[in-house]
């Protein structure tokens, strides 16, 4: 059955006049971005979505989807470019990939480094692809069970370990995640009707929308970090002339051998922090490179510029990507910041994240033709499949020269542009200036998170979690017959409840990030 | 001489310009329909498709029309957004008259909006029709059985709609209080997220759209429907009126409403666009597809069956809120 829907998925795909178009456009802007300092694949889609939107009718709903989705993929690879050729990571998810990438490129073997890196990348997102699709249709049939107090117990247990993991402090991963909470909760309220927390503004009566709050967290933040910079990054000579060592430009099928089963241990380790809501590439390419040292015979030349310090960062950030979208579809919880932004995009084509997605009927409108949510669903996956062949193939041959022309970018000009396209975005979303003010001041804020290391992801992803988790609340406390305990319980309605075994987890994995940051605490102090 | 004949030229053009937009015909750009509810549930569904073939209408001149969702207080969080817009005919809401009418009934004075004084009726193409819904796990075939077997468990009744103020909420509340069944209603954002609590057995029961049961057939059983009549999209499924309620017999026609204002032109083309659209035959089979019937009902009969719909739902409402 699924077999069929993937050869479905490509017929979709292939059937749609742009999608095809948009995914091999979003292969190169993806890298591009990834490989820019200190931008990011969601600071792409913070721009491009308003744009995305306002054309959703005329493109088709598959080809914008696609476009983001596809983004989110290429511009994690794009990173490890910059982390590689400039030694500064173009994402967060490529820091670990610097360690031995770019003394590979001090040592005249850039290419080398590249390649492995590409190769890599595309491993782990045809890895982590292949779990999203067979894993989320499994967990959907599963989900469907969960009714409103499953929801908000796992609403909750994502607070909490988004709060707990995704920041070097507890205290400032959890203060984040209340942050973006608190902002989510102005506006109208979804029961009674009344305002809340709108400090007599009439444009706050409607909420705070996602778009200006994305532009100033992640990308006017960023700008004025780069304004504070205001140095070009800086290329080494990557050529190999007078190196010995003539696969210095290569990566080898030697090589590609021996990495092959850690690229796999690695995929799978960034599979499992994938599902895990807020977590994302970040952990994943260290907990890999961490673990892959820990078991290397020569753990002494790791950091000097080996393959292997590429391949198992590499894999794992990559394989995060497919494995973030399971509780999207399976639960319509956004387990990263850029399937925060999809359920926008799933929204203006119709369609209801959650387990409900993977429907054969009734049939969507789109593009001129009927498309049941199962075929637009896979119609994405495909694009996925797609989009990383794109960027390996741009990747494998392009990378130096993309890296080349970045390092020659003025940045003088190039921030102050990509400052004007996120004020552009944040306007056009609501076309209100308040949305441009509110953009400002959360490029401030979002610039002293980022210099005091409080988690922008984590107020992301609380800021779109809250309003459903407040929802879900409120309907547990209508069904509930003896308040809060509904969530303790293993029975309501007659039927089991899976609300308390979230809790546990969630509870534990705070336990034990209390326990292992006390140890990691202690042995520093020793 | 030759910078004077640019002036010149360039003042013309401006005029020509302006003069162009002061007289230019509707529509200018691109409708935007707004929704009050989430995506999947009957509204949105009627205002997508319905929205996909609205630039074949003539009468618009083959201007597109795109969906805006926001829902919220059972669709009037989206109704006050159309009335803030100017009424130009380029903001327009559609909505089912008996969750628009209800939703003011249910707000009294604090109503944010009046649907015969604030709103033009601009035409009908659809109706939503209210259904008892269970999980086909449920023992009972037919509402007889349904009012038995509930009595029987002697608990209060919980059941979900797509809001707290909708038709379907309404003919809930009438439902379980004339057969003294003690109850509690969840309110969901929409059809689609009520139907997932009926699928997760999350809630006993479901008043609904007999649309939101397309796709889902293994799962739901609808047991009674409302209306006069049978719902021709399922003529196997008996009326409440059919078992022995009596109330009940009305739906909520889908119709465009604008703000109280707009043109006379307005109004004219978009008569004719809704009699092209519930015409074609790829609306209609989308709509059935959806269990959703399709035709065309002019303004004139729009404003009579709000009417109507104030006449029944006054009394159910007031004695609603009496009762809360």
């Amino acid at each position: 059955m699924i077999f069929t829907d993937i050869l479905g998925g490509f017929e979709t795909l292939l059937n749609d006049q742009y999608a095809i178009w948009f995914v091999l456009l979003a292969s190169f802007v993806g890298i591009v971005f990834g490989a820019l300092p200190g931008l990011t694949a969601a600071a792409a889609i913070a721009m491009m979505l308003p744009i995305l939107i306002a054309y959703n009718d005329e493109i088709g709903g598959l080809a914008g989807l696609a476009f983001l989705y596809v983004i989110g993929k290429s511009g994690r690879y794009g990173g490890s470019i910059a982390a590689i050729l400039f030694n500064t990571p173009g994402t967060a998810a490529s820091a670990a990939t610097m360690q031995d990438g770019y003394p590979m490129t001090q040592s005249g073997r850039a290419g080398k480094a590249l390649k492995t890196a590409t190769i890599s990348s595309a491993f782990g997102d045809y890895f982590g692809e292949i779990v999203l699709i067979f894993g989320a249709v499994f967990i959907a049939t599963f989900t469907r069970k969960f009714g409103p107090p499953e929801n908000f117990a796992i609403y909750l247990m994502a607070f909490i370990i988004i709060g707990s993991v995704v920041s070097d402090s507890i205290i400032k991963g959890i203060i984040s995640t209340l942050f973006g909470a608190s902002i989510a909760l102005i506006g109208e309220d979804t029961i009674t009707g009344q305002f809340k927390m709108t400090m007599g503004i009439d444009e706050l009566e409607s909420g705070m929308a996602l778009v200006p709050l994305l532009s100033g967290v992640f990308v006017i933040s960023e700008v004025i970090i780069q304004a504070e910079k205001s140095a070009k990054v800086k290329m080494i000579d990557m050529s190999a002339d007078g190196i010995d060592d003539p696969t210095a430009q290569y990566f080898t099928w030697a090589e590609f051998k021996r990495c092959l089963p850690l690229m796999f241990r690695s995929s799978i380790i960034g599979s499992l922090i994938g599902m895990m809501p807020g977590l994302g590439s970040s952990v994943a390419c260290f907990v890999a490179y961490g673990e892959e040292k820990r078991k290397a015979k020569n753990k002494d030349k790791w950091g000097t510029g080996v393959v292997e310090g590429i391949a198992a960062p590499e894999s794992a950030n990559n394989a995060v990507s497919g494995p973030s979208m399971i509780p999207l579809l399976t639960l319509g919880i956004p387990g990263s910041t850029i399937a925060a932004v999809l359920i926008g995009m799933f929204l203006v084509n119709g369609l209801q994240v959650g387990p409900q997605i993977f429907a054969t009927e009734p049939p969507l409108f789109m593009g001129g033709q009927l498309i049941s949510p199962r075929e637009f669903i896979f119609g994405m996956f495909a694009a996925g499949l797609v989009g990383i062949a794109c960027y390996a193939l741009i990747g494998y041959f392009l990378a130096p020269v993309i890296g080349r022309v970045i390092s020659k970018l003025p940045t003088h000009y190039l921030y102050p542009f990509i400052f004007m396209i996120s004020i552009a975005a944040s306007y056009s979303s609501r076309a209100s200036i308040w949305d441009v003010g509110f953009a400002l001041l959360f490029g401030v804020i979002g610039y002293g998170m980022r210099r005091t290391n409080f988690s922008a992801a984590a107020f992301i992803i609380a800021f779109v979690l809250t309003a459903s988790m407040e929802e879900a609340f409120r309907q547990s406390m209508i069904i509930s017959d003896n308040g809060l305990m509904l969530f303790l319980s293993f029975e309501y309605q007659n039927k089991f409840s899976y609300a308390p075994i979230f809790l546990i987890i969630g509870t534990a994995v705070v336990v034990f990030r209390a326990i292992s940051s006390q140890r990691a605490k202690s042995k520093a102090g020793s | 001489m030759k910078l004077t004949k640019k002036f010149a030229i360039g003042v013309a053009a401006a005029a020509a310009l302006s003069a162009g937009s002061a007289l230019a015909a509707y529509p200018e750009k691109p409708i935007k329909i707004m929704v009050g509810f989430s995506a999947g549930g009957g509204t949105d569904t009627t205002a997508r498709g319905f929205a996909s073939y609205m630039h074949e209408a003539p009468s618009l001149g083959g201007t597109p029309g795109y969906i805006v969702n926001l829902p919220g207080a059972s669709g009037q969080k989206a109704a006050k957004a159309v009335l803030d817009e100017k009424a130009d005919g380029h903001t327009l809401y559609i909505i089912n008259i008996g969750t628009f009418i209800v939703g003011e009934l249910a707000k009294g004075a604090d109503a944010p909006y009046s649907v015969r004084y604030d709103w033009d009726n601009l035409g009908c193409m659809s109706q939503l029709v209210t259904s008892l819904q269970v999980h086909t796990s449920h023992p009972a075939k037919n509402m007889a059985e349904f009012i038995a077997h509930t009595k029987a468990k002697g608990d209060v009744h919980t059941w979900g709609t797509s809001g707290a103020t909708t038709m379907h909420a309404g003919i809930g509340h009438y439902f379980f209080d004339t057969y003294d069944i003690p109850h509690k209603k969840v309110p969901f954002k929409g059809g689609s997220k009520a139907r997932a609590a009926l699928v997760s057995q999350s809630v006993e029961s479901v008043f609904g759209g007999n649309n939101t049961i397309a796709g889902f057939e293994d799962t739901i059983r609808p047991l009674a429907t409302a209306g006069a009549d049978r719902d021709p999209t399922m003529k196997d499924l008996p009326t409440f009126k059919e078992q022995g309620m009596d109330g009940a017999d009305f739906t909520g026609l889908y119709c465009v409403f604008a703000p109280k204002g707009v043109s006379d032109e307005v109004k004219t083309k978009w008569a004719a666009a809704i009699e092209h659209i519930a015409g074609l035959k790829g609306f209609k089979s989308f709509m059935k597809k959806n269990n959703l019937g399709t035709f065309y009902l002019d303004a004139e009969t729009g404003v009579a069956g709000q009417n109507a719909m104030y006449k029944t739902m006054e009394p159910i409402l007031e004695k609603i809120l009496k009762d809360s």
